[in-house]
């Protein structure tokens, strides 16, 4: 009898055991969904972010252009105060607009295959967290290459 | 006094067991609860995601010369219907897209006070709604509006707007809404 009684509460604790693991496991498995879902988020909103950005038009032209004018001179204005002025503006507006206050941003352009110095715009700190996601593209002119990419985080 | 002890230990062998019981039908409600809530908020997530991808590179509302999409054409915009948009995109959802404006194009203009009525003339367009009547004087598109419920999970990315005019592409941002927020 006393063995009966010990086999069946070994055989209880078993099926306990199983179902904490169960458990365990599948309530794991629903926050890795959901971060999964963020980072994808996270990389569409990096990637639009640097195409619209350089896609857009301003009294300079587009960004991409007012880029080559700040390497190469020309274009419809002053390049480089112009990118100063006004980039981080269009990048904060964005991130306000979007209701993502909470991002801050380090926007890097650099030379591929020609002498310059490599441009950077914003806090360059983001370039170096580990909790950081980023967008790259490349803008070609004629033989020139220019490596452009946006490292965002959470503050 | 050996019978009395059996009985005994089956007493609390069953004590025993309807408490396991107990335990294991309250672990598996808690876990069927917790699993259902997460999962549900989880499609949404997605659901928002999946609205946000395939509007960004959906032919009817983008411009055809960008393959990559995110470049929509402020003129399909407008005459977009939400019946439209539900066929395209399932209904339920909630669609808006808003032109920044960029103020740099009142950096040359002089003197000041020209400047500021500049400015001025750009925050009022800012947040109008476009009609057929009202285009091109206007920077917001919004569809099927009255999908737009208090309790809503909204994704919000960076794209541009051709303006068809005078052929610019502008800054603005594109934003969904799914019913099931918290």
């Amino acid at each position: 009898m006393r063995g009966q009684t010990s086999m069946i509460t070994i055989a209880i604790a078993i099926v306990m055991i199983v179902f904490i693991m169960i458990f365990l496991l599948t309530s794991s498995l629903v926050p890795q969904q959901s971060q999964t879902l963020k980072s994808e988020y996270r990389n569409l909103y990096a990637h639009n972010m640097l195409l619209s950005m350089l896609r857009m038009e301003t009294r300079c032209g587009s960004i991409s252009d007012v880029l080559k004018g700040a390497y190469f001179g020309g274009g419809k204005c002053d390049s480089m105060p112009f990118l100063e002025a006004r980039l981080p503006g269009y990048i904060n507006s964005v991130l306000y607009a979007t209701g993502n206050t909470e991002y801050e941003w380090f926007f890097e352009a650099t030379p591929k295959d020609f002498q310059g110095s490599v441009l950077g715009f914003g806090n360059p700190a983001v370039k170096d967290s580990m909790e950081k996601w980023d967008a790259r593209t490349m803008i070609t002119w004629e033989d020139y290459q220019l490596d452009v990419k946006i490292y965002i985080r959470t503050k | 006094m050996k019978s009395q002890a059996d009985v005994m230990e089956y007493l609390v062998l069953v004590i025993m067991i309807m408490l396991i019981a107990f335990f294991v039908l309250l672990l598996v409600f808690g876990f069927q609860l917790f699993t259902a809530g997460s999962e549900q908020a989880v499609a949404k997530e997605r659901r928002s995601l999946f609205l946000l991808q395939s509007i960004i590179s959906s032919n009817m509302l983008n411009n055809p010369q960008y393959q990559t999409g995110s470049v929509f054409d402020d003129s399909k915009l407008t005459v977009i219907r939400c019946e439209d948009i539900e066929k395209l995109f399932g209904e339920d959802a909630w669609i808006n897209i808003t032109v920044l404006k960029d103020e740099s194009v009142c950096d040359n203009v002089a003197p000041e006070w020209r400047k500021r009525n500049c400015i001025k003339a750009l925050k009022e367009e800012a947040n109008t709604l476009c009609t057929t009547n009202n285009y091109p004087k206007c920077n917001v598109w919004t569809f099927c509006g009255e999908n737009k419920k208090e309790r809503m999970i909204y994704r919000s990315i960076p794209v541009n707007i051709h303006r068809k005019i005078n052929g610019t592409i502008e800054l603005g941002v594109l934003t969904v809404g799914v019913p099931g927020g918290a």
